[in-house]
């Protein structure tokens, strides 16, 4: 929901919550006023009968509808102060009752007694409510249509450069160098939100390249040392008249350089596909990829005694970098030839929706999505660094391909839908 | 064969100079731009072995001047970027071969054997050791007379072994050699055993003696002394 549309609807409720006290306050009042004023009239009306009879008017001839004058005996008199209550009475015309608001009066007016009583009409209770509810709704309305127009037009202009950052934040892009100034805007909110923003943005930036070049740099700074150390060794196993255990301790340092280098190579592509540095998209031909990979691996994989089939439909084209296809397609490869068992089998299938790559081998010893995570082997004690299947997560995720891996009966099934 | 190892890595160089200064090779070093191209263009050189990376200049540079004052000279890229931007531009501006840091120094001695031969003989000549004859340019081995035939990585390898003759090659160096990258798959080298084994009978089959010295915990050596 935008945020205008919230506000004006939690707008609209408070000033329901303020337009119902408001109507039940108004009511009170018009109310109380309405008594007030009606208790005037009746006195008014009093008044005017005492001084009648004070001039000597008869009584039958102040009776009407709404007074009554009866004379009492004298030993009735016993308050005379008035007392005012309210009562129904019968409409005059329609056949129904009605509120009356009453004053009775004992007085005595030249030595003789009467017992007076005045009525008037009261405001119905039914109307008075109609009324102020009629009100208020039509305010409530008003108010409602003004809001509702007021931000639409808000939303327009003065959202507009709220608009425009959310456009570049969206565009923004950590790869490219160049900058666009935000749009000039005089409300301070969005000001400080603009800078705020540029800085990030260009903060972003810098740790990008900063990034990229260490990433650059790591990789010379680890390969030259790894080179000597290397070459150094190479040099000592020439040497003549070497013991067992020494020829032992050569080996062993050889091939842990041999697998540091692995994966500190292994981990600079990560980060590579992860900077996308590597990823102009490219019309590639995956079935020629595929059958050159097949090639590659199928000397490796009759040592293992491993039988291949494929069903590769030609010439179906993805967008990808052809680096990158290639080592997708390789690492899916390697991955079957390594966690297969002996005179098991390989299946290479590609259409022009799907790669599978189906081997046989032992069923895995954590759940199938987690082989997807750096540094996770299935098989113990393999030569495997664990970072195949991560390369090729991270392919496909940097091409919004879907990878799934499936293990049924003794298959394993790893499927990338492009 | 004489050789300028460019290389602003001096553990690096000594290395390479150490390793492959035998026999007729002469190693000759320099360790920055400037050095370079003063032994660039007072001597000349069958191969320049340079590193991309220098501290008072680009290796390329190095490389367009090279072509310039001796084309004939081949030249092997070595460089710790694997980057394939770089590789491609080294081959397009002269470079004869582009090898990885880290690498093996029996490959970089495999790699330079083969481009001082395409140079000098344009491959033509042949590769002669004890009864082995090789034909490199049609691929083919003879055994005193009798072709030998072996699948694509027996050759491979048998030409890896007498390009690094007396020398100790391990599995390790065997398996970068004939699978590249793909060579942590192998579990174990036993894979490497198995080439070695076939290798092995198809030679002494044909008649020829065991070449293939097993130095027992740390590889093979290529020999015809001890036979």
């Amino acid at each position: 929901m935008r945020l205008l549309t919230k506000t004006t609807i939690l707008y609209l409720l408070l000033s329901l919550i303020v337009f119902s006290v408001g109507g039940v306050v108004a009511l009170r009042f018009i109310r109380s006023e309405v008594e007030k004023e009606t208790d005037y009239a009746l006195r008014d009306n009093y008044r005017d009968a005492r001084r009648a009879i004070e001039s000597g008017v008869p009584i039958e001839a102040l009776n009407t509808r709404k007074v009554r004058i009866d004379s009492v005996p004298m030993s009735e008199v016993s308050d005379t102060s008035g007392r005012f209550s309210d009562t129904l009475g019968p409409h005059p015309f329609l056949d129904e009752m009605e509120p009356y608001r009453k004053l009775s009066v004992t007085k005595v007016i030249q030595g003789k007694a009467y017992h007076m009583e005045f009525q008037e009409n009261f405001l119905e209770q039914d109307d008075s409510y109609e009324v102020v509810v009629k009100i208020m709704t039509r305010l409530f309305l008003l108010l409602g249509i003004v809001l509702v127009t007021a931000m639409f037009f808000i939303s327009r202009y003065m959202f507009r450069p709220f608009h425009e950052t959310l456009r570049r934040i969206r565009a923004f892009n950590v790869t490219r160098t160049e900058r666009h100034p935000f749009p000039k805007t005089s409300t301070r909110e969005f000001k400080h939100l603009n800078e705020f923003i540029d800085q990030m943005m260009q903060q972003a930036q810098r740790d990008y390249r900063a990034l990229k070049e260490f990433s650059e740099n790591a990789s010379h700074e680890i390969q030259t040392p790894l080179a000597i150390a290397r070459g150094k060794l190479e040099i000592l196993s020439e040497s003549e008249s070497l013991s067992a255990r020494q020829i032992d301790l050569i080996q062993t340092a050889q091939s842990s350089l041999a697998r540091l280098s692995k994966t500190s190579e292994a981990l600079l592509l990560l980060t590579r596909i992860e900077n996308q540095a590597l990823v102009p998209r490219q019309d590639t031909n995956i079935s020629q990829i595929a059958e050159r990979s097949l090639h590659t691996f199928e000397d490796l994989a009759a040592l293992r005694g491993l039988t291949m089939t494929t069903d590769i439909e030609p010439g179906v084209h993805i967008a990808i970098d052809p680096a990158l296809c290639e080592i997708l397609v390789g690492n899916l490869l390697k991955n079957a030839v390594r966690h297969n068992q002996d005179n098991g089998w390989i299946k290479l299938l590609l259409s022009s929706q799907q790669l599978i790559v189906e081997n046989t081998g032992a069923p895995p010893s954590v759940p199938t999505d987690q082989l997807f995570n750096r540094f996770q082997t299935n098989s113990n004690g393999s030569r495997s660094l664990g970072l195949g299947l991560a390369i090729v997560k991270k392919i496909c995720d940097v091409h919004s391909a879907d990878l799934q891996y499936v293990y049924e009966a003794g298959v394993h099934r790893l499927i990338v839908t492009f | 064969m004489k050789l300028l190892i460019v290389e602003d890595e001096l553990e690096l160089l000594t290395n390479i100079e150490t390793y492959l200064t035998r026999g007729d090779v002469v190693c000759e070093t320099a360790s920055s731009f400037a050095s370079a191209r003063d032994k660039l263009t007072g001597f000349s050189y069958d191969i320049v072995v340079l590193d991309l990376m220098l501290p008072d200049g680009d290796g390329f540079s190095v490389l367009r001047l090279l072509k310039e004052v001796q084309p004939e000279t081949g030249v092997l890229i070595i460089s710790a970027k694997n980057a394939l931007d770089d590789k491609i531009k080294g081959l397009e501006l002269g470079a004869d071969d582009y090898l990885t840091k880290p690498f093996h120094l029996p490959e970089l001695n495999a790699r330079l054997k083969a481009i001082y031969r395409r140079r000098k003989f344009q491959g033509r000549d042949l590769i002669e050791f004890g009864d082995i004859v090789i034909q490199p340019d049609t691929h083919d081995v003879f055994i005193v007379d009798e072709e030998l035939p072996l699948t694509v990585k027996e050759y491979e390898l048998l030409l890896f072994f007498v390009a690094n003759k007396g020398r100790v090659l391990t599995k390790q160096t065997i398996a970068e050699h004939l699978w590249g990258d793909n060579v942590d798959l192998l579990d174990s080298f036993d894979f490497v055993y198995q080439h070695i084994k076939n290798l092995r009978k198809k030679i002494t089959e044909a008649g020829a003696p065991d070449y293939i010295q097993t130095i027992y915990g740390l590889g093979y050596k290529f020999t015809d002394r001890g036979v």
